[in-house]
């Protein structure tokens, strides 16, 4: 594959297939500091990453906002401790 | 294996590893250590326990309902007491107790569930199939499109998703785990940790997207 049609596939960026694959170290936190480093820098410079980074980072946020923490049944704990005892 | 005979022998094939990994965690608790009354009631209190909320929302993100969850989570705990010689005190037993709650759900609780989670097989399918997940591919979606979004469309597209690809997207975004937790909580590779949550995300934006064109977003 030649470097244009390469190019042309990730809409303009050269290093997107290294951009993405750090993007999804750090939406883990798995990404070193040097990975990390590398990728706000390129995305100072390239728009399509950059928007990458945003979606990912908006759709994280999303999830853990709407699916935060629910209420536990208050006897929960003691109801299976309860349980576990009675039938060892 | 009730949904087998339906799709794919790869899929059976999963499963049918799930199975063997069930029965290597029931060989191991029998070459393990022998804790005495006291110590096994002093992990279970100190270690396991503690655990018990964060279990129970995790069970209920699998099954959407809260009995269910909460007979989940007390289906794990019996279980981990069960085969508590078999867990090494000190070490994670958040992770541990994940494992065995993600192997009931799959395992035993599904098949009587209430009300079965409704599986895109095809989406598993395809990702069994595919040798290699090509992970230069992302899905073109708009930072505005996303932004528009109150939230309910992408826990929605979330809880659409199989099961699997589900777990992972839990698992890593809304309960911390690292790579090499979920390999051990899932009992796949690393490798397969990563691609298995690429193509998860990459889902979940393809639902988002097909979302945002039926609405008439941009």
């Amino acid at each position: 594959m030649s470097e244009t049609s390469e190019k042309k596939e990730s809409n303009g960026c050269a290093e997107f297939k290294k951009c993405l694959e750090i993007l999804h170290l750090m939406l883990a936190n798995e990404a070193s500091s040097d990975e990390e480093g590398y990728f706000h820098e390129h995305i100072g410079n390239c728009m399509f990453c950059f928007e990458q980074y945003e979606v990912e980072k908006q759709i994280k946020e999303l999830l853990q906002t709407k699916l935060a923490n629910r209420p536990v049944p208050a006897d929960l704990a003691a109801t299976i401790r309860l349980k576990v005892f009675q039938s060892a | 294996m009730n949904n087998v005979q339906t799709i794919s022998g790869q899929y059976y094939f999963y499963y049918s590893m799930q199975e063997v990994s069930k029965h290597k965690m029931t060989s191991e608790a029998t070459h393990r250590r022998e804790y005495s009354d006291l110590e096994r009631k002093t992990i279970f209190d100190g270690e396991f326990l503690p655990h018990v909320d964060a279990m129970y929302n995790f069970a209920y993100r699998l099954t959407f309902d809260q009995d269910d969850a909460k007979d989940l989570v007390q289906d794990t705990f019996m279980k981990a007491y069960r085969f508590i010689n078999s867990f090494e005190k000190g070490t994670n037993a958040k992770a541990w107790l994940y494992r065995i709650l993600k192997n009931s759900f799959i395992n035993d609780f599904r098949k009587k569930s209430k009300e079965p989670g409704k599986v895109d097989y095809q989406e598993v399918e395809n990702f069994y199939n595919s040798e290699n997940v090509d992970e230069s591919k992302t899905v073109d979606l708009r930072i505005d499109t996303v932004k528009d979004m109150m939230g309910d469309e992408v826990t929605n597209a979330l809880n659409a998703l199989a099961v699997d690809f589900r777990t992972v997207i839990i698992l890593c975004d809304l309960e911390g785990f690292t790579y090499e937790e979920m390999a051990k909580i899932l009992d796949i590779p690393i490798g397969t940790v990563r691609s298995r949550l690429h193509r998860a995300r990459n889902l979940l934006k393809e639902k988002l997207k097909s979302y945002a064109e039926s609405m008439g977003y941009k």
